[in-house]
This record gives C-alpha cells, structure tokens and sequence, in this order.
C-alpha cells in the first residue's frame, strides 16, 4: 500500500492566482434555461467562476503569478529552489513539459530539477507526497510545487455537465526541511478501472483524430470529441463510496481522528456531494470549508485555494499558529489520497487575480 | 418497510406533496425527476439502503414501480 509517513518536511506557504473574470451562474440562463441553472446553484453550489476566457492566460501563466508572490512575500532566494513539480492536465504544450519553461521563466537555478504530472483532482495530494520525497536533512534546498488547471475555451463549454463547475486557477506552495513539526502522512490509491469516467478522448495519440463538431451525445450533453466527458453518475458513486472508505483507512493507520484536524480541505467537487460525505463521516460543517461557491471546482487546485480562502474568510476569528490540515482529493485517473499537514495562516496568501499572459513569440 | 414508506421516502425526495406518486407514475411525467434528482435517489439508496446505483440502473428506470423495485434488492 501506499503508505508514507514523512517526518522532517513543512509547508512554508501557498499562494493562489485565478484569472480576473467572474462569470456567475446567471450568465448561463440563456443557453441552459432559468431552471436548470437555479437548480445547479442550489443542488451543485457554484455560483461564480473565475475563467480566463480571451485574455489567453494559462495554467502556467497563473502558477508563475503564484509562484512569484510567494518567492517574494517569503523572501526566498531563488537559487535555494532545488525541485518544481508542475501537476495539471493544461500544460502550454504537449512537448514540452511545461515545468521546464517555468523554471526558465521563473530565474530558477539550473541545478533545479523540473516535471510535469498528470493529475487532475487527486493532484495537490500526489505533488505533495511528490514535492516531500525531494526534501532531505543535508540539502538546504526547497521545493516548488505548482499545481492548477486553467482552460481559455472553457468559457465556450455547452456542456451541461460541465459548462458552469470548472475554474480556472494555478497554485504555488514551497515546502522545506525543518526539524520540528508533524511532517506530512500520505495514502495514495488508484482505481484505473475508471478511465473512461472523465476523459478527453481525443487529441492524444489513442485518437489523434475527431469530430470538432458539437453533436448530442446518448448521455444528453452537447460536445465534440476533443472536449472532455465525465461520467457524473459514476464519478459521484465513486466519490460518496470510496472517499469515507479512504478516510477511515487513513486515520486508522495513523491513529487519527477528525478532532486532530482544524480543517479538512476536501477536493471542491460539487457541494451536494461533499455535504453527503460529511454526513457520512460525520464531520461538523465547521471542519469542512468549502470554496467553490466562488471558485468553482478548480481541479488540482481546489484543495490550495479552500486553504488560502478559508483563511481570507475567517480572518478575524484565526490565531496566527500552525493549523493541522488533511487534504483529501480524489476524481479524474480515476486516482485519490490524503495527505496531512500543517500550514501557518500568515504564510497562506489571499488569492490574487491577473491577467498577465506569457509571449513565447512562437506563432 | 412497507410500499407506502417508500413512496414517501420518493415523494419527500423530490419535494412532492403526500400521494403525489403511486407505482405506476412514470417518470417522465414528473417534472422534478431530473438528473439532480438521479443524484439525490443515489443518496438515498446508498443511505437507506446501502445499494449502489449504477448509471445503467439509472438510465433504465422508467417508473416508480422500477425504483421500488430496486429498494428490494
């Protein structure tokens, strides 16, 4: 099993980006029909997104903006940077790995080591297990771990499933060697079984071909075949099943319970499901914040951003201390885990907006 | 549990007022069985009932009687 206990490694801070257009779930009465749309607000819970739309900003463009403030607002030197691990399933381009760009963009030394991961939900949770691996008492070094998902023809989706739940949002958190602290504990599980559940079927070398034209598909949504397909029935009883089996396995292992937790920041896949895995678990609305009310569901980012919001929300009432955490992602591979632990409320940013947008002055 | 519970259980389900559903309502005929309603019958049947519904079950349901049916299971 997939089991890690990291002792020695600590999450020195998160900062987020998303793009600066709101689009609330009311611009979408039109395509989809008042109802439709007041229900999805309701049952779903996604009132607005922030979407990138024409500005043309990416994944990476909003992870360098994170990435930046952080470097910044910490005052890390940069040659310190020994690792960046990019986790979306965005990327700028197909070759190259979009890491490699970003260590170029970012002045990172180049005795940094750089890769993409394709992971989507599950992804903040396998680029921390990732990111920790690269952490050793006799390197001084730090590691950057970007993560995101960000889509310019998302904006253009009619997919009734999908059109009004993704956001567009990059991430950045820096872990380094500590001595202190309760390090991180990972489990990490796959169901490969589930492939097909949510899938971009086209474009890669399966099916390099396709149709780009919109048709109505058997399941009722309108897509071609290089727009992604999520199966939500499946992916919701793989979600209400394997999600509360995977945190009772995880405390059990590790002798852990949810009053070790301040919070448990939950992969934001769609509110009426998480309210049911809270029932489940029996977990108080209070240890389960939720952000996708404003960000939507934003992928690999999700769990970073119901961090760093769930500060910006409860600024008044948070005690500047360490505050222990579980991340519990899951979705897309199909992959999910859980990792624990501690982030500092000073250190995770609010979540900043922009539009800036790399010129590679290729085409 | 008897019939009658669990045609409350449906009716409560999709907001509907009592005796609103018999077994041989289709669902097409009820404007509020749509696929938020799929979501809250899933729910439903893994709390009550413990049973996992696939999307085929799903798609195959076409009258009350069908859900019924499955709570039997």
């Amino acid at each position: 099993m997939a089991i890690y206990d990291l002792g020695n490694v600590m999450i020195s801070g998160i900062a987020c980006a998303v793009p600066e257009t709101v689009v609330k779930a009311e611009q979408y009465y039109e395509v989809l029909g008042e109802d439709v749309v007041d229900k999805f607000v309701k049952t779903v819970g996604v009132k607005q997104r922030h979407l990138g739309g024409d500005s043309m900003v990416t994944t990476a463009d909003l992870c360098y903006d994170a990435a930046e403030k952080l470097i910044k607002d910490l005052q890390i030197n940069r040659e310190e940077i020994i690792a960046l691990i990019l986790v979306t399933q965005t990327p700028d381009y197909i070759i190259p790995a979009t890491a490699c760009v970003l260590q170029y963009r970012l002045g990172l030394s180049e005795e940094c080591l750089a890769y993409d991961v394709n992971l989507g939900c599950s992804g903040y949770v396998y680029g921390l297990y990732l990111a920790a691996t690269h952490i050793k008492p006799d390197t001084k070094g730090k590691v950057l771990l970007l993560a995101g998902d960000a889509k310019p023809s998302r904006k253009d989706s009619i997919d009734r499933s999908q059109a009004m739940l993704f956001g567009d949002a990059g991430t950045a958190t820096i872990l380094e060697y500590t001595e202190k602290g309760s390090g991180m504990k990972c489990l990490l599980k796959t169901q490969g079984h589930g492939f097909k559940s949510l899938i971009k079927p086209c474009g890669g070398n399966r099916h390099p071909g396709g149709n780009m034209e919109r048709t109505l598909r058997d399941d009722g949504t309108i897509r071609n075949d290089f727009e992604t397909y999520m199966d939500g029935t499946a992916i919701f009883n793989f979600s209400i099943s394997e999600v509360p089996k995977l945190f009772n396995e995880f405390n059990k292992i590790f002798n852990l319970s949810p009053e070790d937790f301040d919070f448990i920041a939950f992969h934001q896949a769609n509110l009426f499901m998480l309210n049911y895995i809270a029932k489940k678990l029996k977990l108080p609305k209070e240890k389960m914040p939720i952000s996708l009310d404003i960000y939507g569901n934003t992928s690999s980012a999700s769990i970073p951003i119901t961090i760093c919001d769930y500060f910006n929300r409860n600024n008044q009432e948070c005690d500047d201390k360490y505050y222990n955490v579980m991340g519990c992602g899951f979705g897309v591979g199909l992959s999910l885990g859980i990792t624990t632990f501690q982030v500092h409320n000073k250190t995770c940013f609010p979540i900043i907006t922009t539009n800036d947008s790399f010129e590679d002055e290729l085409i | 549990m008897t019939e009658k519970e669990k045609i409350a259980m449906l009716e409560e389900m999709l907001e509907l007022d009592e005796g609103s559903l018999s077994p041989e309502t289709s669902l097409e005929s009820i404007n509020e069985w749509d696929s938020v309603a799929a979501l809250s019958l899933i729910v439903l049947m893994d709390e009550e009932f413990g049973r996992q519904l696939t999307g085929k079950e799903i798609k195959d349901l076409k009258y009350i009687n069908d859900i019924l049916s499955l709570m039997e299971k």
